[in-house]
């Protein structure tokens, strides 16, 4: 046990002296995701803040329904009028116009005599950024709601005795769901974009975890080997599988505490999101009070589920990355892993599994991280008869790859050297 | 029970994948507490010896028995008797001297004096002095050399298998590691196996050498016995004779 945790020690603290693992996960994940967020805020509050628009007028109506749309603008917060005679005095000024509304001669008279009146609408860009597009964006939404106040006005105005809105939005539609039967007064659409959210987010952030413990566990004896310390490694008074289940414990508590830091990063970075567009996390709540969340059960489940695709992944990286010759190669083996890890979960996601011919539908189902995504979509349902078959079948496939990868360890020279070195060494000495 | 041999090696074969013939059949003993040399030119077959005696690669056929222990049948036991060094040996960069040390110190006991003395131990035979606070990553290729040779020694094995021992290391450095071999194998009774290309340094070394010259052992015995039957007046002689006789067998 304590040669074990002796092994396990020396995969932590060589794993938390390398600048690269340490920057690469940690600092990463805990530093740019805050700084997306805070830069994603500050972008929408600085575009709320920026707020002052100027918008240039040229007014060559200087009727009834021109004033009364200067006056409207006037109204609007956070608008300053600068009038003109011409365009060029407006797009030459020192203010910084954002837009110039030109109401053309006629304009008051069309709209008296029930034709259609029109503006023209010129944004000036001085220089191209985000904050200047939604502020000529917002010109257009504030004329919007004027040719709302316009309608009700001149509704009010021709047809004293009907209510504006009966005419304008004659029909309201109010959404609601039945949910297993229940009733809930909330628009289905609402619910598919949450549930899609976690759709997504849970087996996104599995797929993360794998990819590390893979590279960890994959480059972890090519490391061994070429900075050629696996043989005394293998000529201690320890075991095989003490050795090779020491880089399995440090690959997997390494993963994980990677993966807490990017999940943590991840979710300040979700949350914001949502703080920001308004929907707050009550939306979690609501999943849950509607059932749509997985139980303690499918929880645990699920849980143990992650735990095991972890295990086969990781002690499948350290099977192949016992070949690697090089630091160099066993990433590319780990590369090479990575397809099977993303391919399957990205076709769950957008194909019905069960939809597909039988021959694919089955290298899907072998592929064990093809459960990931059935997983949760299992764990979401509440299906405890599928998540214990797939945790059964998981279990399986590690117990297999443990034992051909703890067999593989006690054939020290498959070790020592992997067969493609040997015959370049071979024919080296020919 | 007292074993008459510490190392004994029986028609020992190694026939790599390919058809390679690295040892073609040699036999020796080596007696408790001696020093023994294995001396030959690159490529005799001395590395793929120490590693079947260090239970890294297995034979193709033959016996190699440690202090009685089939290095096939109980490689666990084998383990636990020797300590090797190999020839191109490396230590985990981002751990201090001191850091290594004690991480190999902990595989042999768990008793925290036990690992003091070791590491205390070591400090003397590396005389890396406070560079042992040093990450590894900062030593030069004969510093490394000298930590590795320490953490050996350290543990004060019954056997020890020391492939180019001093490989790497200056005049000085390397006369500094002969002198701490001898007396730490004197001292402890520790059985000593090394291979060198160096023969001058064997010769000042060992007890007894073997030749090893393309996989087959072709003399063996005390330096001053070999001198005398190659009328030779070094190893080096020895050396050059022996293969000339070899090649009109």
């Amino acid at each position: 046990m304590s040669a074990l945790s002796n092994l396990v020690y020396k995969e932590l603290k060589e794993l938390f002296r390398d600048p690269k693992f340490v920057i690469g996960m940690i600092v990463v994940s805990l530093v740019i995701f805050p700084l997306l967020s805070k830069m994603f805020t500050y972008s929408i509050e600085s575009t709320k803040k920026a707020t002052t628009i100027t918008i240039g007028i040229v007014d060559f109506d200087k009727g009834y329904f021109s004033k009364n749309l200067k006056d409207y603008l006037k109204s609007v917060p956070n608008v300053k009028i600068v009038e003109s005679p011409n365009i060029s005095t407006l797009t030459n000024s020192s203010e910084e116009i954002s837009a110039i509304i030109v109401i053309p001669k006629g304009f008051s008279h069309n709209i008296t005599s029930n034709s259609r009146a029109y503006l023209r609408v010129f944004t000036v860009i001085r220089r191209f950024s985000l904050i200047q597009g939604s502020s000529s964006a917002s010109v257009i939404s504030i004329l919007n709601s004027y040719k709302r106040y316009l309608s009700t006005l001149l509704l009010k105005m021709n047809l004293p005795d009907v209510d504006p809105l009966a005419v304008l939005d004659p029909l309201l539609i109010q959404e609601g769901t039945f949910i297993k039967g229940e009733l809930f007064n909330i628009p289905s659409s609402t619910l598919f974009q949450l549930m899609t959210m976690y759709y997504v987010v849970i087996p996104y952030s599995m797929m993360f975890l794998l990819i590390i413990a893979i590279q960890i566990a994959a480059t972890s004896m090519a490391s061994e080997k070429e900075r050629k310390t696996l043989e005394t490694l293998l000529t201690l008074p320890i075991s095989r599988s003490t050795i090779f289940l020491g880089k399995l414990i440090g690959s997997a508590i390494v993963a994980l505490i990677g993966s807490a830091a990017y999940m943590a990063g991840f979710m300040y970075y979700m949350k914001s999101l949502i703080e920001v567009q308004a929907q707050g996390l009550a939306s979690y709540s609501m999943l849950s009070k509607l059932g749509l969340l997985p139980s303690k059960i499918s929880f645990i489940l699920l849980g143990a589920i992650v735990v095991m695709t972890l295990l086969s992944s990781i002690s499948l990286a350290l099977c192949l990355g016992s070949f690697a010759e090089s630091v160099q190669s066993a990433q590319s083996i780990s590369g090479m892993l990575a397809p099977f890890i993303f391919l399957p979960s990205l076709f769950t996601l957008f194909v019905d599994i069960s939809l597909l011919p039988l021959p694919l539908k089955l290298i899907l189902y072998a592929i064990p991280f093809t459960h990931i995504s059935t997983a949760t979509r299992a764990a979401l349902e509440n299906a405890y008869g599928k998540l214990i078959l797939i945790l059964l079948y998981l279990t399986t496939f590690t117990a297999i790859v443990l034992y051909i990868t703890a067999r593989l360890f006690s054939m020290e020279e498959k070790i020592l050297a992997s067969r493609l070195f040997r015959r370049r060494m071979l024919r080296k000495k020919r | 029970m007292p074993q008459e041999y510490a190392v004994l090696v029986d028609n020992l074969v190694k026939i790599y994948e390919g058809g390679i013939e690295a040892l073609k059949g040699i036999s020796f003993k080596v007696l408790p507490g001696e020093v023994f040399g294995i001396i030959g030119p690159n490529g005799a077959g001395k590395t793929t010896l120490m590693r079947i005696m260090a239970t890294l690669l297995k034979p193709t056929s033959g016996t190699v028995r440690i202090l009685g222990y089939d290095v096939v049948k109980e490689p666990e036991q084998v383990r636990k008797v020797i300590s090797y060094l190999p020839e191109e040996a490396g230590a985990y960069p981002s751990f201090t001297g001191f850091e290594y040390l004690e991480f190999m110190a902990k595989f042999y006991t768990d008793d925290k004096e036990e690992i003091k003395v070791m590491i205390e131990d070591a400090k003397r035979i590396c005389g890396l002095g406070d560079r042992l606070r040093d990450r590894i990553k900062s030593y030069s290729k004969g510093m490394l050399r000298r930590l590795l040779v320490a953490r050996a020694l350290m543990i004060r094995p019954r056997v020890a298998l020391l492939d180019e021992p001093t490989s790497g290391l200056d005049v000085l450095h390397a006369m500094y590691i002969r002198n701490i071999i001898r007396e730490y194998a004197k001292k402890f009774g520790i059985t000593v196996l090394l291979s060198s290309h160096n023969m001058l340094e064997v010769e000042y070394l060992c007890d007894r050498v073997a030749i090893l010259n393309k996989g087959q052992l072709i003399a063996e015995g005390r330096p001053e016995e070999l001198k005398e039957i190659y009328s030779a007046s070094n190893l080096e002689e020895v050396f050059a004779r022996a293969v000339t006789y070899e090649r009109f067998k």
